[in-house]
């Protein structure tokens, strides 16, 4: 699988560098902007979107028929993708996190790091696990139609459900269910491994 | 050991269907696919590759069965498809390292022996290189991993002949080594003639044959006569026929054909394009 991450590393880095410019100016007017986070998931998702943008350019050389002719199963190449979704996703967050602490201790933004991390993380898989069982259903060019619909209500609804949470004066800082945190990590890796199993079994019956 | 095997291979599509395909490639030998657009020879060496999935029969590559363990089995081919199907942003410095990470015998000096070989730049992308050179960087990747069995799908299709001959010239030395085996598909049938042991005729869909080369030209020849000797041949001997209006020239089985009348050595391209008039 090293080498399809790395084939992948080396598109990114050629041919979407753009991709990983805007994510960052994201995470930046969140950080230092004092948003509500809206940013911030958005930016962190923009880097769990990098897969679909290297599929729809592995659709384009078909580098996937290539690829099959390798020492790599049908089931290397769907999870080669979520690995890849997940490493941009990770660095995403984890990148969110350093600034929104950095702009907490400037005194720029009054946002719960923790909380706002984890609530990128949250967004992102769900994402991730929506979106990739169409993706490979469909290709890029179909599955990207239902992706709009899917990171329209993702994004919209989860920065709809913030701004209506603190304008009812409730803090999401103030959430006091102590199992909370563990709770859901554990649904999106749940998530994520169902998503993933539907997404090998859609890949398996195509053909090449 | 063989180093493929195809029993009773068949694939339906809505208006095409592949039917009933076998055919053995022996260990150390070359075989030509041939036939012509659309004769299925393209489905049938995705068959073999697994990118698609038969309907009914058995494959086995260097004997496993291609659905079972596929991948360490993948280790030992070599894969050239009709296209290279690079991302078109990648360098043949960049393919080395990807397959370096794919390939646990992939040999470098070997890959870059090729890339000197072939004149290809190490640090152009792989949007800027000509089609031939887009097939000999896939040729090049093909056979630098050690592999024993190459699979070619039409790999000197649209090159100019002396690219052609230069690509015939490497996949003859491939085969010096006795256990290495060859099954090439092209439409271009003196590449094949000159390079192969087997020859593999698909015809819509269907095996006409598949014979060692050299007794395809023992056992058929080429009979130009007039119209009244020509009645006088069993028809259990004509394999298909021309009638130019002069006279008649036909494909004969030689042994079927009475004693005395001329028959000419056929090249494999006069057998095919007769056998495949005949369906």
């Amino acid at each position: 699988m090293k080498g399809l991450l790395l084939k992948d590393w080396f598109v990114i880095w050629k041919q979407c560098k753009y991709l990983l410019i805007v994510p960052i100016v994201f995470m930046l007017v969140s950080a230092f902007g004092n948003d509500t986070g809206f940013f911030a998931a958005f930016g962190s998702l923009l880097l769990a979107m990098l897969p679909m943008t290297v599929m729809g350019l592995d659709e384009r050389s078909k580098w996937q028929n290539y690829a099959l002719t390798m020492p790599f199963s049908r089931q290397d190449l769907v999870i080669s993708k979520y690995v890849l979704a997940l490493i941009g996703l990770l660095s995403g967050v984890a990148l969110n996190f350093i600034l929104l602490l950095i702009g907490k201790t400037a005194g720029i933004v009054s946002v719960n790091a923790f909380l706002n991390t984890e609530v990128c993380l949250v967004l992102g898989g769900l994402y991730i696990s929506f979106s990739f069982p169409i993706l490979f259903k469909f290709g890029t060019e179909k599955g990207r139609l239902w992706l709009l619909v899917s990171v329209a209500v993702i994004a919209g609804g989860g920065g709809a459900l913030f701004s209506y949470l603190e304008s009812s004066g409730f803090q999401l800082s103030d959430i006091q269910i102590p199992a909370l945190p563990v709770l859901f990590p554990l649904l999106i890796v749940i998530l994520l491994l169902v998503s993933a199993w539907i997404s090998v079994r859609l890949f398996d019956k195509k053909e090449f | 050991m063989n180093a493929l095997e195809l029993k009773n291979v068949s694939k339906a599509y809505r208006d095409f269907q592949l039917g009933d395909i076998s055919f053995v490639l022996p260990s150390g030998c070359i075989m030509g696919l041939i036939g012509e657009n659309g004769a299925g020879k393209s489905t049938t060496i995705k068959l073999i590759l697994d990118m698609v999935r038969r309907d009914s029969g058995e494959i086995s590559i260097l004997g496993k069965d291609n659905q079972n363990d596929f991948c360490r089995v993948k280790e030992e081919i070599g894969v050239v498809l009709d296209e290279a199907y690079f991302p078109e942003s990648i360098t043949a410095r960049e393919v080395n390292a990807i397959m370096k990470h794919t390939y646990h015998h992939w040999d470098e000096s070997q890959y870059f022996d090729y890339l000197r070989r072939f004149s290809l730049p190490d640090k152009k992308s792989f949007k800027e290189f000509s089609r031939g050179m887009k097939m000999k960087l896939a040729i090049a990747v093909a056979l630098s991993h050690h592999a024993r069995l190459l699979i070619l799908d039409e790999p000197t299709s649209g090159l100019d002949p002396i690219v052609r001959d230069e690509i015939v010239d490497l996949f003859y030395e491939f085969t010096r080594e006795e256990s290495h085996s060859i099954l090439i598909s092209s439409h271009i049938v003196s590449d094949l003639e000159k390079l192969c042991d087997y020859i593999a005729f698909l015809h819509r869909g269907k095996l006409l044959f598949c014979e060692e080369k050299d007794r395809l030209l023992e056992q058929y020849g080429i009979l130009r006569c007039s119209k009244s000797e020509f009645q006088s041949i069993p028809s259990g001997a004509v394999r298909g026929f021309r009638d130019s209006g002069y006279g008649i020239e036909a494909l004969v089985e030689r042994q079927k054909i009475p004693f005395g009348l001329a028959v000419d050595t056929p090249g494999i391209e006069d057998i095919i394009v007769f056998m495949a008039k005949q369906f």
